[in-house]
């Protein structure tokens, strides 16, 4: 292997005669072509798009093609491009789009292409120079990186500023392997040594004595020594598989954590935590947000018994990765990624407590996408006790969809500090905000969120009214029962639409109860001799609405209505009469679950 | 005028004084600091500006010191080193920019100025600025400097050009030498001293600025697995060597050399290779932030001293990772600092606050790290531990404090009397292991130096195994020698020219 056979080192192109025309050039100019396109078509398509796979084919094709016909080829690299046999087999005179230039920068003058290549090794290559060729590949060291793909057959050439010289990537997969093999079969092959001998004769200082007996003395107190046992055996094995990336991330953010918590040294404590905060930082960069979640909840386990001033200082590294700045860019991510399992996200914003209540709430005016956006709200409702004003802030946004969302956290969180917000989002221009803010409002067992639901009657939009109605249930302070009254007893009652009309008088009986009942017979026994057809409407939607109330009276009332002439009036006085009762919320108000959602007009 | 005195030919004459020292010498520090800012200045400003001149008086007064002593002022660079009068000097924190004046000295190819006591006017001016003026882009810098020397006529400062480094020279297949075994132990013993050279930069990068090129330091491991991929038992020879004067950087070098080895005895990849050799190298990258005083000192430790000591893999974890984000490298390479007097039993340093389970990378490179200290006895124990006994020790602590598992992947690596081993046969001859025999780690490879009587011959041989040595009379190790006792130096018959001495004379002596 340590032949050299690569060609002098001297890159200067040496055009020679007959570079046109020659079979062998040509091919060589083919394959340099299809390389280039090879590896920018695998660094502008995701894998699971079929043109890598297609390009990978066609680079295989070409060099084995090449391969077959001609044998061993090496290219010299410029900073220009490559060569062959002295003659430039691909020329650009930037560093942009310049394969060549990739290897040349790292310090690799040749690269030798050899018979006996497989599509496997082909792909690992294109991997390496499309990491190396795409933007994010800057850091990336070619000759590192080709080095450990392990390419048999595709060998490099490189100068070394740590070498000073000249090396060659000598060691092939087998001689790496023979180490591994011998020892795994001279294991099988020896039984091991099982003398016995005497321990004092062992501790008998370090000279003197027979050394073979006290070995196998001490090989008899460790065991076999040189036969693998099968577990043995297997934990090999399992050596051979590659450590996934975020086992050895973890590893090394679990050593920081395990330095804080086990260090007693204040300033060495603090360094670690300083360490886990860039990584914070860096993790957000990068979009490792399993990293940032595995140091969130890193600064979240610390032990009960560790000092207050370790304690504040873990306290103050969650407040800093609370920075508004960490939350756009987890938008942007959430954004960019919509199918992902929000289930982890969850846990990681809900893991900041009420520290960053107000950047995850700004959240919601740049999330796109509704699960991720319902997250969000999830997130606030189980962490916004604490900070009610701090979302409830977000009812004077001007976007109609945050304020929307924010009052069905606040509907969630309940208690009596909401009640403020949502009054004003009652009354917010848009409708999806109000209606919003009505579902809130159902969920809030108290009189101020009764009232405020009140105002809804006289919203402008029909829906919203029809929904309020369908909202209320039982009154027990008398507000709702003489709001509906104020309202039946309006003029224009015949001028309601039906659907509107029967849930008014629904919502008045439900509020109302047995006390509902007078007026609600007054209205069902209306026949006025003008206008009887008019009051028709009025009169089967409160039979109806009697259902609510049914007291002895209203029964018998129900039942000589239930024998009128009116076969309209009598069905809706024996329906009545079957009716059981359920409560208001679950007649016809679909009940919506928490969180959110843009519905009509979101964009 | 007095004839010039400039020697591009031959390779400059240093002064034969091989001694380094811990600290820079008094007088060397002020003469290159004010040498490296009068070069400086004379680059930027004429002879006539204030700020060259106040320059080239400070250099003037550290020279005046110099010579007051009766002395040259003799400044020479090889090998990556300054010695000034012959005292090798150390890039600590006070020679910080000798890393800066070292680059000058290489992009000249310029080994060596001597300025000889109270040299004729002018002279120290022109030559300042002829090394400011120079062409550095130039084919052959140093002929054109040395032409310009010859021009102006300089007697009083003399040039001498940049020699090989002495591991090119090793490596360089001199003429004559075909034999291939030669050949392969030269470029083995190149890629050694390389290693310990890349580790002591980047110890005085992460020193200096917390810092370091990771693709360098990944390159010389991927070196190193190749390297014993296909001649293990020739670095392992190397690894013998223990009397460096940076005893440190060897030290991680060893390390990583074993690590290897028995990371490719468990079968692991290239990927998880590089990852193991680069968490041995930096595996006591936690001693830069210790006083270096503490680390090179020569008597036992005392309470206060472990103190500090045990603080190493605290602070090693915590520079790796200050270096950058962690990756996989980086993690790998803190579990290593970390872990590794972390023992399986849950006894060591540092203190715990939970038991945890060691890495695999962690668990080789602590036996590593416990084999090499031991032998080399200039880590935590000042008095080395023959390599038998530190192997039988190791065996002995092997299922409480060790993987038993990678235990049996050491010794097939270094057999049960390890390379190095001064031993008495069975027939009465006494002989240094020189290759240890992965079949048999009882039955190594031994080079026999006095025969039963007592004469001393060089014969190898390898022993048989211990199942035919019961049943027949042949010879077999009967007992470990101490070398000191028998009067014996093993580097007469293993690692042979490539003692430290040796090491010196080639890197200080053309």
């Amino acid at each position: 292997m340590t032949e050299k056979n690569f060609i002098d080192f001297d890159t200067t192109p040496q055009p020679k005669n007959a570079a046109t025309g020659d079979p062998c050039m040509a091919s060589v100019v083919e394959f340099c072509s299809t390389w280039e396109r090879a590896v920018k078509t695998v660094c502008l398509y995701p894998p699971t798009n079929p043109r890598p796979a297609e390009f990978r084919q066609k680079f295989f094709d070409a060099l084995s093609k090449h391969l077959d016909a001609n044998g061993r080829f090496v290219l010299v690299t410029t900073d220009k491009g490559f060569t062959y046999d002295g003659n430039p087999a691909c020329e650009r005179q930037n560093t942009e789009d310049n394969l060549a230039y990739i290897l040349f920068r790292d310090g690799i003058r040749e690269i030798a292409f050899e018979p006996g290549v497989d599509r496997d090794e082909t792909d690992r290559f294109l991997t390496v120079m499309a990491e190396a060729f795409s933007a994010a590949g800057v850091a990336v060291d070619v000759a590192n990186r080709l080095w450990e793909a392990g390419l048999s057959h595709i060998r490099h050439y490189t100068i070394d500023r740590v070498v000073n010289g000249t090396y060659i990537n000598a060691a092939s997969e087998a001689q790496l392997e023979s180490r591994h093999r011998s020892f795994v079969i001279n294991a099988k092959k020896t039984p091991g040594e099982a003398d016995t001998g005497d321990e004092s004769q062992l501790l008998q200082g370090p000279y003197g004595g027979k050394q073979g007996e006290r070995f196998a003395y001490v090989l008899n107190v460790f065991g076999d020594v040189v036969g693998l046992s099968q577990a043995e055996q297997a934990e090999i094995a399992s050596y051979a598989e590659p450590e996934p990336e975020s086992a050895a991330e973890q590893l090394g953010l679990g050593i920081l954590f395990e330095i804080i918590r086990g260090t007693g040294d204040a300033l060495i404590q603090n360094d670690a935590i300083n360490m886990t905060e860039r990584q914070f930082e860096h993790a957000v960069r990068v979009d490792a947000w399993d990293m940032a979640r595995w140091i969130m909840a890193g600064w979240q386990s610390s032990p009960s018994d560790i000092s207050p001033n370790l304690q504040q200082r873990l306290q103050s590294a969650i407040i800093s990765a609370g920075d508004p700045h960490h939350f756009e860019r987890l938008t942007q991510y959430l954004n960019a990624n919509p199918q992902m399992d929000l289930t982890e996200m969850k846990q990681f914003l809900e893991s900041f407590g009420a520290t960053a209540l107000k950047p995850i709430t700004a959240m919601l005016s740049t999330l796109e996408h509704r699960a991720a956006r319902k997250m969000v709200c999830d997130v606030l409702a189980t962490n916004g006790r604490e900070g009610v004003d701090l979302i409830g802030a977000f009812v004077y946004d001007k976007r109609w969809y945050v304020v929307r969302n924010v009052a069905i956290v606040l509907g969630e969180i309940g208690g009596e500090r909401v009640i403020n917000y949502l009054r004003k989002s009652a009354s917010h221009h848009d409708k999806r905000v109000r209606l919003g803010t009505l579902k809130a409002l159902k969920k809030i067992t108290s009189p101020d969120a009764g009232r405020i639901m009140l105002q809804f009657l006289k919203d402008s939009d029909r829906d919203l009214r029809l929904k309020a109605l369908k909202s209320i249930g039982g009154d027990h302070d008398g507000h709702a029962t003489s709001e509906l009254q104020s309202l039946i007893d309006q003029p224009d009652l015949t001028d309601n639409d039906p659907e509107e009309l029967r849930e008014l008088l629904q919502a008045y009986a439900r509020a109302g109860g047995a006390k509902a009942a007078g007026k609600l017979l007054a209205l069902a026994k209306r026949s006025p001799w003008f206008g009887r057809r008019r009051w028709l409407p009025v009169r089967l939607a409160a039979i109806q609405a009697l259902g609510w109330c049914r007291s002895g009276p209203v029964a018998a009332e129900l039942g000589i209505l239930g024998r009128h002439h009116n076969r309209q009036i009598a069905q809706a006085a024996q329906q009545a009469l079957r009716f059981k009762s359920v409560p208001a919320d679950q007649t016809s108000v679909p009940v919506q679950t928490n969180g959110d959602t843009r519905e009509e007009g979101d964009t | 005028m007095m004839r010039l005195v400039v020697s591009h030919v031959e390779p400059p004459a240093i002064p034969p004084a091989t001694s380094t020292s811990a600290e820079p010498s008094i007088l060397a520090l002020p003469v290159l600091k004010a040498l490296f800012a009068a070069w400086r200045a004379a680059g930027v400003y004429d002879e006539n500006n204030n700020a060259y001149k106040s320059r080239r008086q400070e250099l003037t007064a550290a020279l005046a010191a110099v010579f007051a002593t009766g002395a040259d002022c003799v400044i020479t660079y090889q090998n990556d080193y300054f010695f000034f009068n012959g005292q090798r000097l150390n890039y600590d924190r006070e020679f910080s920019f000798g890393r800066s004046l070292a680059g000058r000295f290489t992009n000249l190819q310029l080994g060596g100025i001597t300025i000889s006591v109270n040299p004729p006017p002018g002279d120290l001016d022109q030559a300042l600025l002829a090394l400011a003026s120079c062409d550095v882009r130039a084919e052959r810098p140093y002929e054109l400097l040395a032409e310009t020397w010859t021009k102006l006529g300089l007697t009083g400062v003399t040039i001498t050009p940049l020699a090989p480094k002495t591991s090119e020279r090793l490596a360089m297949e001199q003429p004559g030498d075909t034999d291939p075994i030669v050949l392969r132990k030269r470029r083995a013993h190149a890629l050694f001293h390389r290693t310990e050279s890349v580790v002591q930069e980047y110890w005085e990068h992460v020193r200096d600025r917390n810092s370091f090129d990771a693709s360098a330091t990944r390159r010389i491991v991927h070196q190193l697995i190749d390297t014993i991929a296909n001649d293990e038992e020739m670095l392992l020879e190397f690894t013998t060597l223990k009397e460096f004067d940076d005893y440190t950087y060897y030290h991680s070098v060893n390390v990583a050399i074993y690590s290897i080895a028995v990371g490719m005895r468990l079968g692991l990849g290239r990927v998880r290779l590089t990852q193991l050799g680069m968490a041995a190298l930096f595996h006591d990258i936690g001693k830069v932030k210790l006083p270096q005083e503490l680390i090179r000192k020569p008597e036992e430790f005392d309470e206060n001293d472990w103190a500090q000591i045990k603080r190493h893999p605290t602070l090693g974890a915590l520079t790796l990772a200050s270096m950058r984000h962690i990756d996989a490298q980086i993690g790998t390479a803190m579990a290593g600092a970390f872990e590794h007097h972390l023992r399986m039993d849950g006894s060591g340093y540092p203190t715990l606050s939970r038991p945890r389970e060691l890495h695999l990378y962690s668990r080789i490179i602590m036996l590593c790290d416990v084999f090499d200290a031991m032998t080399a006895g200039r880590v935590y124990q000042k008095v080395p531990t023959p390599p038998d006994e530190a192997m039988k020790r190791i065996v002995y602590k092997g299922r409480q404090w060790y993987d038993p598992l990678i235990l049996k992947a050491f010794i097939n690596v270094l057999g049960l009397f390890p390379v190095g081993t001064l031993a008495r046969l069975s027939d009465g001859a006494v002989a240094v292991v020189t290759h240890n025999v992965p079949d048999d780690p009882f039955a190594p490879e031994v080079l026999i130096i006095r025969d039963r009587d007592g004469n001393p011959i060089r014969s190898h041989l390898r022993l048989k195994a211990r199942e035919t040595t019961a049943a027949e009379e042949t010879i077999h190790i009967a007992e470990i020698l101490d070398p000191k006792v028998e009067g014996i130096n093993i580097h007469d018959y293993i690692a042979v020219n490539y003692r430290s001495e040796d090491r010196q004379d080639q890197t200080t002596i053309s």
